[in-house]
């Protein structure tokens, strides 16, 4: 894949499955700082994972985890090192696919002499936006964003948050297929952050494709169908949020996922083996002739079969839970294995 | 494009945000409302002020040459009597009777009553002068008028404005007392701010009794020279400060990740922020320069174009050092670390100016001015003016075995050096070689005592290899020649003067004796410069040029003492204004004119009739000329150091292909050899058949020759001359007629190579520097 050119891996993505609205194929980013010892500093390390148009997708990982260098080699500002990238079946950081993106960059700042609408007419105009569409939608957007009432002001008198809805909504002012968020709630107040979710919401509704970059997992949760995990350059999962704990526990991500129980049973350790059988399991604790056992089955009938063979074995079961795991846990599991093994290594 | 509009846009908001805009327009403004009011008014001189236009001793004489009118019957005297009130003409009456009657001893009252009388009479007088109908035809008529007032009667007095019917009635006045009462200014130049009055002000800084077209010949004069000094320093320096920041703001982060995610160029990005940066100063520049032009116009009554010429050159020299500002901006990100490169920058464009300047004139003090081979020997003298000869063992130029100078003429000389090409008096006679006789000889010029006495101090090498005094030159020697026989000079009023060697002095120092002999002619033409004479070496004959006319002088063979005499006299069309400068040279049968306008004659020495003429394309003067020994080649040296040859026998002008185009100072023609000196001190020597390049004649040169050569030179060529600017805009805002016409004399005008390459290399570093600015921009992760 990596000899491919840009031109004929996107010719083949497009032919394949439509046009995803981003492809990255064991994507590098090496940066090179200093004139005479050039350091280099490996930001991206083969990344390969694609994004669906339509879809609420976020990239997650620590700080420093290279997610706003992904981003900035989707969009051009820096040059990847090697491998491919696509955004709407364009080569990334070309100039077909940035007209086709909207982008509200991590710290924003806007030009401090621009009023809203000046700021939303000068950035319109970056994108090639005639001045009369913007004077058309400009009030809408700043409507959706909760600036009404502040269209005059200047920039400089705005507060964190005001700037960032600002910028979002110079970044959906030409109507863009996909919008790129990096870090949107960042030093937002609750209700704002709800705000935000609900312009998310409302623009998947057009069938805007959202690209969210976030360390904020609770946010990615609660709007994101599928995320990444990035750490220190690598991709470490894939795949819609539900599934996270199924990949933890060994499962495909993309497949039929493993469910995880936590069973109670009283019973001797012949008949708990003999019940148990090939299943997955392991004993966490047994204290008190109460043992808890954790066992991975497929489905509802494997934990039928478990019930039947376990009580047919005259074992008691006192208790029995599905283990589910939380987004928080998964991204420490993952970020930590990765620390882990990298210090072990 | 909508991108990069709006970027510009932007720019203009920004600067209209941080007030900069409004503080610059704002100062600009000021400034023009501040200078506004100042206007100058020329007038016409219409009153009679008795104590300014009387001499005082004339006075008492004024109501006499009334009265004498009066008597002669003279109608315009009669119209001003009449004119008169009752009142004055009794107390005219009364001084005159008196003065009349009187003896000596009351001569001192009558005296004053006809002061008395005369004060009271130019009260009168101009009130007349206002008066519109004081001038009627039948009183006047007879009169003879000065060329002012033909011209206003010429004119029509119906047609006249008021002021000029005024002026007309002051200069009748005038007129009718003789020349007692002076006519006054024609005109005068009052000078005003808003509706005071400032002239007695200002006239006691500068003359203002001068035209109009008089003042806006000085105003231009002095205008480039005013916007290189003042606009292009302080206005830069301003310009320089107030855009530093443009660039690196755009680099602040969370600015410049979301510019470049928007769809359009980094070249275009950057380029759309240099050009916002050009256009604020354009804009500024503007509102300056056009205020400055309507101030000249209406308020001077001088509406000069330089001042407009300058507003795009003003931008472009802007964007020089924008251009600096921007890179370091764009790689720095620091405005403070911008606006010090832009100063450094500039120091740089300074020095390295004034290091070209300095080396310039050193090395121009340095480069040879004449050769002269001589028996296997070759001669050269520098503007320092002492000869040497080449040295083939050391590879260098010596000094001739001369008697020294002493201690006064060393540091005459040093001064010399230092003046390079601008030494206050005219050459040095020689070197001059006589090939049959083995004689050289130079002249060494030297202030003597006491000090306006110019010495001309004569050396001669009579075969022996040791050049020896032998006294001074003919008082007034403008040129001095070898023929193939012997040395002659000429003076200024046309007396040629043959050397005689066998001429003995009784006085043991002979320092102020002269071993040339006059030898005539009777009848002589002044000879006004050192290459308005020509001597052929055959034949010994001169011929001068003098003010269109070649005149030839040949030697009287009947005549014992062998003196000239006039052969013959010709008038040359030259084709042009008759005090045209002009160069002259004579070899073989073809007189070479050679005129300040660049046009070239040449002329059948016999017949004096004109054989041929042409116009080279170069535009710059010809600064010498020589002819070789046969006259089939003549050379023309221009003022920017290239050299063409003029073929006689194929009618033809043709660059040559020597050595050093562009830096050659002088060329000489021996039998079979050219000799062409170049960079400095290097002679080559060239077959005068085939133009092939012989021998050199090259010392390897000093420290500072090199440094100049291979360092200062190509630096200063590479480097953007904003310091020049001033040159593009007094070239253009000068007549563009000029290079085309044939009445401007190229001698006058400053050496000009190319007036715009101030401007070509000012771009040309700009388009470096932005290049490498984009370069950058694009190859920059961010």
């Amino acid at each position: 894949m990596t000899s491919m050119t840009d031109a004929e891996f996107v010719a083949e993505v497009v032919q394949s499955d439509g046009t995803p609205a981003i492809v990255s194929d064991n994507l590098f980013k090496t940066y090179t700082e200093g004139l005479i010892s050039r350091k280099k500093f490996q930001a991206l390390k083969g990344v390969s994972f694609s994004v669906n148009q339509g879809e609420v997708f976020g990239l997650l990982g620590p700080n420093g985890a290279g997610k706003t260098t992904f981003i900035k080699v989707l969009l051009g500002i820096i040059k990847k090192t090697s491998g491919s990238a696509s955004m709407m079946g364009y080569p990334a950081g070309s100039k077909r696919c940035r007209e086709l993106v909207g982008y509200l960059p991590e710290r924003l700042r806007i030009p401090p002499h621009l009023t809203a609408y000046n700021a939303l007419e000068y950035f319109g105009n970056l994108s090639n936006v005639p001045k009369r569409t913007i004077l058309a939608k400009r009030d809408e957007y700043l409507e959706l964003v909760g600036l009404k009432g502040r269209e005059k002001d200047l920039v400089k008198k705005f507060s964190k948050g005001m700037v960032q809805r600002l910028g979002l909504a110079q970044a959906l002012l030409h109507d863009p297929r996909m919008v790129i968020l990096d870090e949107p709630t960042d030093g937002l107040d609750p209700r704002a952050r709800a705000e935000m979710r609900a312009i998310i919401r409302s623009l998947t509704d057009r069938g805007v494709t959202i690209f969210l970059n976030s360390h904020l997992l609770q946010e990615v949760e609660m709007v994101c169908d599928r995320v990444a995990i990035l750490d220190k350059g690598s991709l470490r999962y894939c795949g819609p949020v539900a599934n996270i704990g199924q990949y933890l526990t060994g499962g495909n991500s993309e497949q039929q996922p493993a469910k995880v129980f936590l069973v109670k049973v009283v019973g001797d350790s012949n008949s708990l083996n003999e019940g148990f059988g090939d299943l997955d399991f392991k004993v966490l604790s047994n204290e008190d002739g109460v043992a808890s056992v954790e066992v991975k089955v497929q489905d509802q009938s494997s934990v039928d079969q478990l019930i039947d063979r376990l009580r047919g074995k005259g074992v008691s079961i006192t208790g029995l839970e599905e283990q589910r795991v939380s987004l928080e846990d998964a991204f420490l599991q993952l970020t930590e294995v990765a620390s882990d093994s990298k210090s072990s290594s | 494009m909508r991108p990069y509009l709006a970027i510009i846009k932007d720019s203009f908001r920004a600067a209209l945000s941080s007030r900069v805009l409004y503080v610059l327009l704002g100062l600009i403004l000021l400034f023009l409302l501040a200078i506004a009011p100042l206007h100058v008014r020329e007038s016409l001189d219409t009153t009679i002020i008795l104590d300014r236009d009387v001499r005082p001793a004339n006075q008492a004489l004024l109501i006499g040459q009334l009265k004498d009118g009066l008597a002669k019957g003279d109608k315009g005297v009669q119209r001003i009597w009449d004119s008169l009130s009752k009142e004055v003409r009794d107390k005219v009456d009364k001084a005159t009777d008196s003065d009349s009657d009187s003896d000596d001893g009351e001569r001192k009252g009558s005296n004053v009553n006809s002061i008395f009388a005369a004060q009271a009479a130019a009260n009168e007088l101009n009130e007349m002068i206002e008066d519109p109908e004081f001038y009627r035809e039948e009183d006047w008529k007879d009169r003879k008028h000065n060329s002012e007032t033909t011209g206003y009667l010429e004119d029509g007095v119906a047609s006249l404005s008021g002021k000029q019917k005024k002026r007309l009635n002051r200069l009748l006045i005038s007129e009718s007392f003789g020349g007692l009462v002076r006519l006054g200014a024609r005109s005068s130049l009052d000078f005003y701010y808003g509706p005071f009055d400032w002239s007695g002000f200002m006239s006691g800084i500068f003359m203002t009794n001068m035209s109009q077209d008089q003042f806006a010949s000085q105003i231009s004069f002095y205008m480039s020279t005013f916007l290189d000094k003042v606009v292009l320093s302080i206005g830069l320096l301003i310009a320089i400060l107030v855009t530093a920041n443009i660039v690196p703001q755009t680099f602040e982060p969370g600015t410049l990740n979301l510019l470049l995610s928007k769809p359009m160029s980094r070249t275009g990005l950057f380029l759309a922020k240099f050009v916002g940066g050009c256009m604020f100063i354009a804009l500024c520049a503007f509102v300056l320069f056009v205020g400055l032009w309507l101030w000249m116009g209406f308020g001077l009554g001088v509406w000069d174009r330089a001042i407009l010429i300058s507003i795009p050159l003003y931008v472009v020299v802007f964007a020089i050092y924008y251009s600096v500002s921007s890179f370091t901006g764009l790689v720095t990100r620091s405005t403070i670390l911008a606006i010090v490169a832009t100063g450094m920058f500039w120091a740089l464009c300074w020095s390295v100016g004034t290091l070209y300047n300095f080396f310039n004139a050193r090395m121009e003090g340095m480069e040879i001015t004449k050769i002269v081979s001589a028996d296997g020997k070759l001669y050269s003298t520098d503007p320092g003016l002492e000869p040497r000869t080449w040295d083939g063992a050391t590879s260098e130029w010596v000094d001739v075995d001369a008697p020294e100078l002493d201690e006064e003429e060393k540091i005459q000389r040093a001064m010399i050096g230092m003046m390079g090409v601008d030494i206050p008096f005219p050459d040095p006679m020689g070197l001059v070689h006589v090939e049959n006789r083995e004689l050289t000889a130079f002249s060494r010029v030297l202030f003597g005592k006491p000090a306006t006495h110019r010495k001309q101090q004569f050396f001669v090498n009579e075969g022996t290899g040791k050049f020896a005094r032998k006294g001074v030159l003919p008082s007034g020697t403008v040129a001095m020649f070898a023929t193939n026989e012997n040395i002659i000079c000429a003076n200024r009023r046309g007396r040629i003067y043959r050397y005689d060697h066998e001429l003995t002095f009784e006085k043991e120092n002979t320092d102020r004796e002269t071993w040339f002999v006059s030898a005539g002619p009777e009848e002589r033409v002044g000879i006004e410069g050192q290459q308005l004479i020509a001597v052929n070496r055959e034949s010994e004959n001169v011929a001068i040029y003098n003010n269109a006319t070649v005149t030839l002088f040949g030697v009287d063979s009947s005549d014992d003492e062998r003196k000239y005499k006039k052969i013959k006299s010709a008038d040359i069309d030259t084709g042009t204004r008759d005090n045209m400068t002009c160069l002259m040279a004579w070899q073989g049968s073809t007189i070479m004119l050679a005129f300040g306008n660049g046009k070239v004659i040449l002329l059948d020495a016999e017949s004096l009739e004109k054989k041929d003429e042409f116009i080279p394309e170069t535009r710059v003067a010809i600064d010498s000329i020589q002819a070789s020994p046969d006259g089939r080649r003549f050379s023309l040296l221009y003022k920017n150091e290239t050299l063409r040859l003029v073929d006689v026998e194929n009618s033809a002008v043709q660059k040559p292909g020597v050595r050093g185009q562009g830096s050659i100072s002088s060329v000489h023609f021996d039998n079979t050899k050219m000799y062409v000196a170049d960079r400095t001190d290097r002679i080559t020597d060239y077959d005068l058949t085939n133009l092939s390049a012989g021998e050199s004649f090259s010392p390897p040169g000093t420290m500072m020759q090199k440094a100049w050569r291979y360092g200062i030179k190509p630096l200063y060529y590479a480097f953007p001359k904003p310091g020049e600017f001033y040159k593009v805009v007094s070239h253009l805002s000068s007549s563009t007629d000029a290079a085309n016409n044939t009445d401007v004399d190229l001698t006058l005008q400053s050496v000009r190579p190319n007036p715009w390459s101030p401007l070509f290399s000012g771009l040309a570093f700009m388009a470096v520097m932005l290049g490498i600015s984009c370069l950058t921009f694009a190859r920059t992760d961010y």
